[in-house]
């Protein structure tokens, strides 16, 4: 009974609410004390009562998260990160992103993502030289790599692109604009540079529905257009395509020399129905539900960012 | 020195390098002053720039002085940060602005006026008493256009913008409509099968959103008077440079509209009574079969096999308008703002409405998109829109009616000249402010463009049409009279003189259909519910 109310706590429908697109997903989270025994259930294919898995791919991001002096963006819950996604075997395998999130600050509480989703046409000039945003990102993910990076090079040409780019039409600048007018002023953004970095592995997959689960008995696939079906669902029509699934191993670092190091796992589910329009009930708490009876899991409301933070003691 | 900027400019902004849509330059005569005003000291004015970026690629800013804005999709939003990037790189390095950042700064205040004109006036919005009231006077204006004493056609040479394209040869007119397709990536096929996506409540006439079974590009189906004459209409304007719509002629059961179970309407009996709610519009006559897709439509149509068992209907006659993923719509092209009513391009324009029979001829019937060329480079393109209400139209003020494609109410000649007057037979129910400002010399221009018709583009139009026979031949003999015409008014030579009949007739079977140049029969009114001949129009269900 304790169970399922966490569980139905835990899944009150996390709304995300992507306000640029104007989609509405529900989603909850989880963070595992044995990262190890979920991944292999979900690296085996396996099943988890009438829930099914199937990996379908591997992505290993880096990212680099900003902050302002006087910390601004944690005081007024967002995260500020530049992200290096590399999606082996996907069409563009190697992309890069700038991304404002809000925190969510309850159970169900709507987030807002305003995401730079390019960023292959930014570049400054740096002393006479022409250097691209991604070539320092790239640069700033080798210089990671080493026992002890050196970040002062990027560190200065990040900090002169935001003090040039402040005021420019960008997504992440125009989000801070719009909850934070007063706040998130030309001369303040100018002011944000790195404070932490790291990179996470994620696992996704998708859950079907194993077998008829009495109380989902009748269930259909929601209707999508054809390029929208994965694969695995398109060759099996009559599978029930319920969740999307991301398990993420993820370490991060203070950007200063000899700063702390974190890591830390957590599960992340996205409903593929419209929760609310479901009769026989919320799928993702009752996955939450068979989640925690066999797993011992955690709910996690921070972001990624907040998580970080914390680890750090920034 | 200034010819040779603009010829390099021409040559930058030609993405497709001797393609069939060309970017060319916005920026000709004078720049206009609002693009000044984002030049300071010979470097752009980063802050207003960045306002008028800003306003372009922000969707948190959702309202123009109270009216709402349409969302701006990806591609806009992002071809417009790579322009504005290239400028930013140019300040920070100290560069001066040059006619290229001329040509961005102006593109940017262009999408930005026509974002603004969407929101002040959506294609959705009925015209209000006064815009009505308008419309009424405008139509009732006769057109003339005084020749100027000793007139001589200047050598003015109009370079390629996005308003217009210079073609070189016959063919590449013939085929500009499906060289345009292509760019666009539209693939209209023999027999097409669309599935239906969702109502629209835009215009008048009566139509519904459909998706390509490939579900990334769209067609917009419709039924009535303008099936026919929207086809002749976008391929004669871009066989003249323009761009334009791809709206596509599908005959009896060649169209095959499916009904998928996630949307709200669910089958015929849906698709008509909403019709009938939104336009009062019986599309009952306009119904060849319905029914379930079976086994035996598969086999004859492959496309149909991920539908099997899904609810179909197919028509006597309609037309679908191309909706392809690479072209995203934005507002009018703002004919009546910065230095567009002197283009000679756009005044030239109204001789080409007029040759037509167009009588819509409103800003909300212009458009500026943008079209993907692949690899994430995107030009903006001007279209001519809604070229349907032509080839004959009557206008019933009393009824609050109209109806194109009236071969009788087309008439035999365009224009005349009498003394130092050319007087034009049409009427127009909105006269731009380039249309108003047109000379004799601009028209002269498009005149020229016109005498480049000859026979067999003409006839290679009608075709493509779906017109039956008779009807499609007055046609033939009109066009062809009326381009005489305007040759003979503007005192062109015909350099491809086409044979016409004014007293043409046609007889079927011992029945006259076309009697002295006169359509005398209700032609196959069966097969084409909407009538050839009778002036009922789409506000009194064309009388059926």
């Amino acid at each position: 009974m304790a169970t399922k109310k966490i569980a139905t706590m835990i899944c009150s429908l996390l709304l995300m609410s992507h306000f640029v697109h104007g989609q509405t997903e529900s989603e909850c989270k989880f963070v595992f004390a044995n990262y190890d025994s979920i991944a292999l259930l979900i690296q085996k294919n396996g099943t988890l009562a009438e829930f099914g898995f199937q990996q379908h791919a591997t992505y290993y991001y880096f990212d680099i998260y900003f902050e302002t002096p006087d910390k601004l963006l944690q005081k007024h819950q967002v995260s500020l990160r530049m992200r290096i996604q590399f999606r082996p075997g996907t069409k563009d395998s190697l992309n890069y992103t700038f991304q404002l999130k809000t925190e969510m600050s309850y159970p169900g509480a709507p987030r807002l993502e305003m995401e730079e989703s390019e960023l292959y046409y930014y570049k400054l000039n740096h002393h006479g030289e022409e250097v691209a945003l991604q070539q320092v990102l790239q640069s700033f993910q080798e210089e990671a790599k080493k026992t002890n990076p050196d970040f002062t090079k990027h560190h200065e040409v990040i900090s002169m692109w935001f003090k040039q780019k402040a005021g420019a039409p960008i997504a992440p600048f125009q989000g801070l604009c719009f909850l934070f007018p007063i706040v998130f002023t030309e001369q303040v953004i100018g002011t944000l540079r790195p404070i932490c970095y790291g990179s996470t592995k994620r696992t996704r997959a998708h859950i079907y529905l194993n077998e008829s689960l009495s109380r989902y008995a009748g269930i259909r696939n929601k209707e999508r257009a054809l390029n929208e079906i994965p694969d695995f669902f398109l060759n099996r029509r009559s599978m029930i395509w319920l969740m999307e699934l991301s398990l993420d191993q993820a370490e991060f670092h203070s950007i200063e020399p000899n700063g702390k190091t974190c890591g830390f796992s957590e599960l992340e589910v996205e409903s593929k129905f419209d929760e609310t329009s479901l009769k026989q009930g919320n799928i993702l708490a009752f996955f939450a539900e068979t989640l925690l009876q066999y797993f011992k899991a955690d709910e996690e409301i921070r972001s990624k960012f907040k998580q970080v933070m914390d680890c750090l003691g920034e | 020195m200034k010819k040779r900027g603009i010829i390099l400019l021409v040559l930058t902004f030609t993405n497709v390098a001797f393609g069939q849509l060309n970017r060319g330059v916005l920026v000709f005569d004078n720049t206009p002053k609002s693009v000044l005003t984002l030049i300071e000291n010979q470097e752009i004015n980063l802050t207003q720039t960045r306002a008028v970026v800003d306003f372009i690629t922000n969707n948190t800013i959702t309202t123009y002085k109270k009216q709402k804005l349409s969302k701006r999709n990806k591609a806009l939003v992002r071809h417009v940060k790579i322009l504005n990037e290239q400028l930013e790189y140019r300040y920070f390095s100290g560069v001066k602005t040059s006619l290229e950042d001329l040509e961005i700064l102006f593109e940017f205040l262009l999408i930005q006026q026509s974002i603004i004109t969407d929101a002040q006036s959506p294609s959705g919005r009925s015209p209000n008493l006064w815009k009505k009231a308008q419309m009424f006077l405008t139509s009732k204006k006769r057109l003339c256009i005084l020749i100027p004493k000793a007139y001589k056609a200047s050598d003015h040479k109009v370079v390629d913008s996005p308003y217009w394209n210079y073609i070189d040869n016959h063919e590449k007119m013939l085929d500009r409509f499906d060289d345009l397709a292509k760019i666009k990536k539209i693939k209209p096929k023999k027999e097409l099968v669309v599935l239906f996506k969702e109502l629209s409540y835009n215009g008048s006439a009566p139509k519904v959103r459909t998706l390509d079974t490939d579900y990334d590009n769209e067609w917009s189906l419709k039924w009535g008077d303008e099936v026919h004459s929207d086809v002749v209409g976008s391929r004669i304007f871009s066989a003249l440079g323009y761009d334009t719509d791809h709206p596509y002629f599908y005959g009896q059961d060649q169209l095959v509209l499916v009904f998928e179970s996630s949307r709200t309407i669910l089958n015929t009996k849906m698709l008509t009574d909403s019709l009938k709610h939104i336009y009062n519009f019986d599309l009952g006559p306009f119904i060849s079969k319905t029914g379930t897709i079976d086994s035996f439509m598969i086999q004859k149509n492959k496309a149909l096999k991920p539908y099997m068992n899904h609810t179909y209907v197919t028509f006597v006659k309609c037309a679908v308008e191309a909706r392809p993923d690479r072209v995203k719509r934005l507002g009018s092209f703002c004919p009546n703002q910065f230095n567009n009513p002197k283009r000679k391009e756009l005044r030239g324009a109204l001789l080409a409405h007029i040759w037509i029979g167009n009588w819509d001829t409103r800003e909300e019937n212009t458009l500026l998109t943008t079209v993907h060329q692949g690899n994430y480079k995107y030009q903006i393109s001007a279209v001519f829109s809604d070229l349907g209400t032509s080839m004959g139209v009557r206008v019933n003020t009393i009824r609050s009616d109209f109806k194109t494609g009236l071969v009788n109410a087309f008439e035999w000649e365009a224009a005349h000249k009498k003394g130092n007057k050319i007087s034009f037979n049409h009427a127009l129910n909105a006269l731009l402010k380039p249309y108003q400002q047109a000379t004799c010399d601009d028209l002269y221009w498009m005149a020229e463009k016109i005498s480049l018709f000859d026979e067999q583009m003409l006839r290679d139009i009608l075709k493509h049409s779906g017109w039956p026979y008779p009807i499609a031949e007055l046609y033939f003999h009109k066009l062809a009279s009326r381009r005489a015409s305007i040759l003979k008014a503007f005192a062109i030579a015909d350099p491809n003189p086409i044979s016409f009949d004014k007293n043409l007739n046609i007889t079927e079977n011992g029945v006259d259909i076309v009697k002295n140049g006169v359509l005398v029969v209700d032609y196959e009114r069966q097969k084409n519910p909407e009538s050839f001949f009778h002036n009922q129009g789409r506000m009194r269900n064309y009388g059926n």
